[in-house]
């Protein structure tokens, strides 16, 4: 090899407003090896490897590509220079079979039309020599998660890439699905291709990295040996101080059944059967968390538990005895129940509302003025306060617009205003997505907290590991059944993972 | 403090954006006139003698004042909501027909009859605005291009009910289709004699204000504007998206109903076919330039009338026409209608990486 | 009823559908790839009015119905140009813009209509236009020669313009590309397509082919324009792109639909039935497509998202 490094950076910056998201990272990555960039969320993975694809520019410093500084003009330059990303969400068009999401941008052409014919046999042989057995004609709208994702890798050597970027790759895979993905990471080194993997998952970085690079706060703390640290070690390098994200859950007895759901199905809005006629019950003061891959159907569960879809006729919802599979959510905030929904902007508060206008949410008509039409302005900033107060949320005042708190700020708040109506069931999914390790370890301990003064909780999580932290029971979603998974600890996270892909522990 | 700063910022945003766009349309108008042969100066004070010379002209700014503010009104609504009523002009005719006919069919004493024909008036343009509704909400049929359509049915429909009601030829001319006069019983109060300043803008006074006090002091308020907001946040906190959506657009059809009621009873005293040239559009263009506000929208009402007024007076007495003015309008709403608020976060933002990279080459 | 039967399969019936037709075929040439890229512009009514005025004039000033049409494609670039500028960069809400677009459209063109030809309502100008052109070998047969002889230039290419479309849009990459973006946007970004570009080549285009279409406006075989002459005819443009989801095919056989209803407006003229009902049949058209394509949707009645 003529050059060590097939990858170096020097001195990049990059600020947002006052934020300095990359400050001076130099970075080397040797060619042919599996190189891990770990950092908690907001450290500045993301923005540097925006930087690397020229979705965003730095404000100073060099990229080095083997041993030249390049200078990129557009996005299509940096692939032009071998640097290739698969993205953490897919950057798939549904409605585009696997053939067309592969080519599209840069297809092989004759004059001005595409030569569907090259661009195919190209594609075919880069599918040959990876081991990937893609479906090239059909529509990638139905087909699963893995597959897409192996769709993602081909796109990028099609391209060219030398060095292939996987953004949090595992993050929506089985374990075994990441065994596969590590395979073919491995693969595509022993070809001669060189991998930069971010991830924040430790114990996924010991089992495939050759080298590994932290940050921290914007800044590179170092590049290590996998043999020379540990994982406590990068641990304490990526959040700077001894936290290792556990709760503290202490066991406590639960109480009689709060909600029990019975051959509950619901369809999706193109007639596709989502939930297959699941039941469970959840009790008194007890945890339920709900593991399971992306799209197994836990949308759609939370969706009808709430009213906000109708399920099929036969399904039934019983809350204390009560009938309620035909309500709407307005009966569900008068029947003391909360709900947390995934996308924290796009549907659990209105970002150009104030404060005190997303914490009234629900709360208006369920718990009411007096008169009920009639809008009280102290009633409404005093709950607002107590909201605020009661969940820590760093704010000026409570006419600040939501869109200007952080996003761990908007999950406290959003938590905090389901949690101050003096709810008894609080469905909650992803509690604690994207937001940073003090705002976790906060909303964890509230849960644990309401749970012991006897509210029921349905969590349903795509993070395994938050689910087994703080769940008194585990049950697994998987193509719109339920599975148990066992109470607390009782299972290992292999075997858990097991059942997410579908698999039998009896087997 | 940092509050009073934030409030302070976006004053000057509303300012530079009202200043600005002001300017601009002076200068575009400025130079149109010039290109017609007439001096600017000259046309402007023709307007403002249009509109407030005299007894007479301020009653017919006031006149204007009133459609002008019912119509911004059942848009202020919509649009406050997200719900996309681009069918005012068509809700404005089946008001108005529908007044026009109970002005004279039906006898009922004064002061009871006018308003009875303005509420059927409204009735008829809801009924009108169910339609999109219904396809909206059933069938999931855009209301944009829905409302769109049943415009240019809608001032077709009016005239063929017109054409039968009254046995008219079929080949009628266009512009002397028109209803039975409604009886005297069934005209608004006019306010300045010799004009058509009525109580319609009484009625419209008394509407804005009503939307203004929902708006801000009722629980129904606060929905519609987090309906308007965010829509899936609005439906998880308990609102009844579905029932919301349906109410704005009939309350908003019912106005545009009432809008064009007045017209017929306070104006033209019948339905004339074709009378509304684009009040409905005005609508949109009135509540636009007062940011969806109930304030804004008399005060935009009053600029709007005196310009409606102004325009006529100006055709009189200058080579210019008075859809010079109606181009300026359109052209101002444009130039509103720039987000200038993003405009200059990133002017700051560039400003601020610009003088980051200063410091760091000293 | 038997005669308006008659009349509806008569040939001077599809003739008139395959000339009113013109308009709708070229705007969609154009407009397809902007419904592909996502913009839904309702100011597509105002590119053709004032495109249509400005052929009028050209062809006024040069006496040349070409000169007139080449007047008619450079005020829709134009207006596309300052469409495109407010709505891309300068953050302004496409809907209000195309409310202001339209409104300006009216007034400009009335506004020009006294200045210039000083007349109000409607201008019969001496301009020249496009003539009917008779062609040999269509002479002779029956039916297809009334339906398709003795049409202008303009009414032959629209359906060639619709082929081309369709071409570009499946079978070059920057149809492809355009249709990525319509699907997954960020998508594409990361395919180093830069949508802006993609969504500004669109509209320009879509702003040349309506102002062609404004050309067929006033200057097809007679040279008028009369205020709201488009009556709407933007409007169908938008509707036959919606339905046929920014297909060229799929939506110039909608378009053809359209103007087929249109077409009766002449035929059934001389019976007793109402101007005003026949008028109303393409727009009633509009809506029963509409309907028809989106009754499928009546399975989640009720249900409202944004």
């Amino acid at each position: 090899m003529s050059f060590d490094y097939i990858l170096e950076t020097r001195d990049i910056c990059k600020n947002f407003g006052k934020l300095a998201a990359n400050d001076r990272i130099s970075l080397k990555i040797k060619r042919n090896t599996i190189h891990s960039i770990v950092g908690e969320n907001g450290a500045g993975k993301s923005t540097l490897m925006n930087i690397l694809t020229n979705i965003h520019k730095a404000d100073s410093g060099e990229i080095l590509i083997n041993g030249k500084e390049v200078k990129f003009k557009s996005t299509i330059d940096a692939a032009r220079q071998g640097i290739g990303m698969v993205y953490q969400e897919f950057m798939l068009m549904k409605g585009f079979t696997s053939f067309e999401n592969i080519i599209v941008g840069f297809e092989e052409k004759k004059g001005i039309a595409i030569d569907f014919k090259e661009s195919r046999k190209k594609v075919e042989r880069i599918c040959d020599e990876y081991h990937f057995p893609l479906p090239l004609d059909t529509l990638i709208d139905d087909l699963p998660v893995s597959v897409l994702q192996q769709i993602e890798i081909v796109k990028v050597l099609y391209r060219g890439a030398e060095i292939i970027i996987l953004d949090e790759p595992t993050s929506s895979l089985t374990p075994q699905g990441i065994r596969g993905l590590f395979s073919a990471i491995r693969a595509l080194r022993d070809l001669g291709k060189t991998v930069l993997f971010i991830t924040h998952k430790l114990k996924e970085v010991f089992e495939i990295s050759d080298e590994i690079s932290v940050l921290r706060d914007g800044k590179l703390i170092g590049t290590y040996q996998p043999s020379d640290v540990n994982p406590q070690k990068l641990a304490n390098l990526m959040v700077g101080r001894e936290v290792i994200l556990k709760a503290n859950k202490a066991p406590h007895e639960v109480g009689e059944t709060v909600l029990k759901v019975d051959n509950l199905s619901v369809y999706d809005k193109d007639g596709i059967e989502r939930v297959k006629g699941v039941s469970f019950d959840i009790k008194k003061g007890e945890i339920l968390g709900i593991a399971g891959v992306a799209g197994s159907g836990q949308q759609h569960l939370s969706e009808a538990l709430y009213g906000l879809t109708r399920p099929k006729q036969g399904s039934s919802i019983e809350f204390n005895g009560e009938e309620i599979s035909r309500g709407n959510p307005l009966d569900r905030h008068k029947n003391r129940i909360g709900y947390v929904p995934q996308d924290r902007i796009g549907s659990g508060c209105n970002v150009n509302g104030t404060i005190w206008e997303n914490c009234i949410m629900g709360y208006h008509k369920a718990r009411g003025f007096d008169p009920p039409w009639l809008l009280n302005y102290k009633q409404a900033h005093d709950f607002s306060r107590k909201v605020v107060e009661d969940f820590d949320v760093k704010i000026q005042t409570i006419e600040d617009r939501v869109g200007s708190l952080s996003g761990g700020n908007i999950q406290k708040l959003i938590v905090g205003r389901e949690f101050s109506q003096q709810n008894i069931l609080l469905i909650i999914e992803d509690p604690t997505r994207g937001i940073d390790v003090g705002a976790i370890e906060y909303i964890w301990e509230k849960l644990l907290d309401f749970a012991a003064q006897g509210v029921s909780v349905l969590m349903i999580s795509h993070d395994l590991n938050e689910v087994m932290q703080l769940s008194d029971r585990i049950m697994v979603m998987y193509d719109g059944h339920l599975y148990n998974a066992g109470n607390y600890l009782e299972l290992t996270e292999e075997q858990i993972g097991l059942i997410m892909m579908g698999g039998s522990l009896h087997e | 403090m940092n509050k009073t700063t934030k409030l302070g910022e976006e004053f000057k945003i509303n300012l530079i954006k009202y200043s600005f766009s002001l300017f601009a349309v002076l200068l575009i108008g400025s130079l149109l006139i010039m290109a017609q042969g007439e001096n600017p100066i000259t046309a402007v004070s023709s307007i403002f003698v249009g509109a407030f010379g005299s007894k007479v002209n301020f009653g017919n700014t006031l006149h204007w004042m009133a459609p002008c503010m019912l119509v911004g009104t059942a848009a202020l609504i919509a649009f406050r909501s997200g719900v996309m009523n681009l069918g005012l002009e068509g809700q404005i005719y089946f008001g108005a027909l529908a007044a026009g006919l109970a002005g004279y069919m039906v006898e009922l004493p004064p002061i009871i009859h006018p308003l009875f024909c303005i509420v059927v008036g409204g009735i008829a343009g809801m009924l009108w605005a169910l339609l999109p509704a219904i396809l909206r909400l059933f069938f999931n049929i855009s209301e944009v291009i829905s409302t769109l359509i049943l415009n240019y049915i809608a001032i077709l429909l009016a005239e063929l009910f017109t054409i039968l009601l009254m046995k008219f030829e079929k080949n009628m001319s266009v512009t002397n289709i028109a209803t039975t006069k409604i009886l005297d019983s069934a005209r608004l109060l006019v306010l300045i004699k010799g004009t058509n300043a009525t109580s319609a803008l009484i009625i419209a006074a008394v509407i804005l204000v009503v939307v203004y006090l929902v708006y801000k002091y009722t629980v129904v308020g606060y929905e519609l504007k987090q309906v308007g907001q965010n829509l899936k946040f609005a439906k998880i906190g308990g609102v009844n998206a579905s029932r919301v959506f349906i109410s704005i657009f009939l309350i908003s059809g019912f106005i545009a109903g009432i809008c064009g009621a007045t017209e017929t009873i306070g104006v033209n005293y019948k339905f004339i076919s074709r009378f509304s040239a684009n009040l409905g559009w005005d609508g949109v263009m009135i509540t636009r330039v007062a940011a969806n506000s109930p304030g804004g929208v008399a005060v935009v009402s009053f600029i709007w009338a005196a310009f409606k007024a102004g325009a006529m007076h100006m055709e009189r007495n200058t080579v210019l026409n008075r859809y010079v003015i109606n181009l300026l309008q359109a052209i101002f709403v444009l130039f509103i209608s720039i987000d200038y608020k993003m405009l200059y976060t990133n002017y700051k933002e560039r400003k601020f990486i610009k003088s980051q990279s200063l410091k760091e080459r000293d | 009823m038997t005669e308006y039967l008659k009349a509806m399969i008569n040939p001077v019936t599809f003739s008139a559908a395959f000339r009113l037709g013109t308009p709708l075929l070229i705007g969609l040439s154009g407009y397809c790839f902007s419904n592909k890229v996502g913009i839904l512009n309702i100011a597509l009514e105002s590119f053709m009015m004032i495109s249509a005025f400005f052929s009028l004039l050209g062809s006024y000033l040069f006496l040349n119905q070409y000169i007139g049409a080449l007047f008619g494609i450079l005020s829709g670039i134009v207006l596309s140009i300052i469409y495109g500028i407010l709505v891309f960069h300068l953050g302004a809400n496409g809907l209000i813009t195309g409310v202001g677009f339209n409104l300006s459209g009216w007034g400009l063109t009335t506004m020009l209509l006294v200045a210039i030809f000083k007349t109000r309502g409607a201008a019969n100008v001496d301009a020249s236009y496009f003539a009917s052109i008779d062609i040999p070998f269509l002479r002779n047969i029956p039916f297809i020669s009334d339906v398709f002889n003795n049409q202008t230039i303009l009414v032959y290419i629209s359906p060639m313009l619709i082929l081309i479309s369709y071409f570009v849009m499946y079978k070059t990459p920057f149809g492809l590309r355009a249709r990525g973006i319509g699907l997954n946007s960020k998508a594409a970004e990361t395919a180093g397509i830069r949508v802006i570009r993609y969504q500004w080549v669109s509209m320009i285009v879509s702003g040349a082919t309506m102002g062609l279409s404004g050309a067929f406006i006033s200057l097809n075989t007679i040279a008028l324009f009369s205020e709201n002459m488009t009556s709407g005819r933007g409007f169908l443009v938008l509707a036959s792109a919606m339905v046929g989801k920014g297909n060229p095919i799929i939506s110039m056989l909608v378009a053809y639909v359209f103007s087929y209803f249109e077409a009766l407006t002449f035929t059934w003229s001389s019976f007793p039935i109402n101007t005003q009902l026949i008028q109303m049949l393409p727009y009633v058209a509009v809506l029963i497509v509409l309907f028809v394509t989106n009754f499928k949707n009546i399975k989640n009645a009720g249900d409202i998202d944004q």
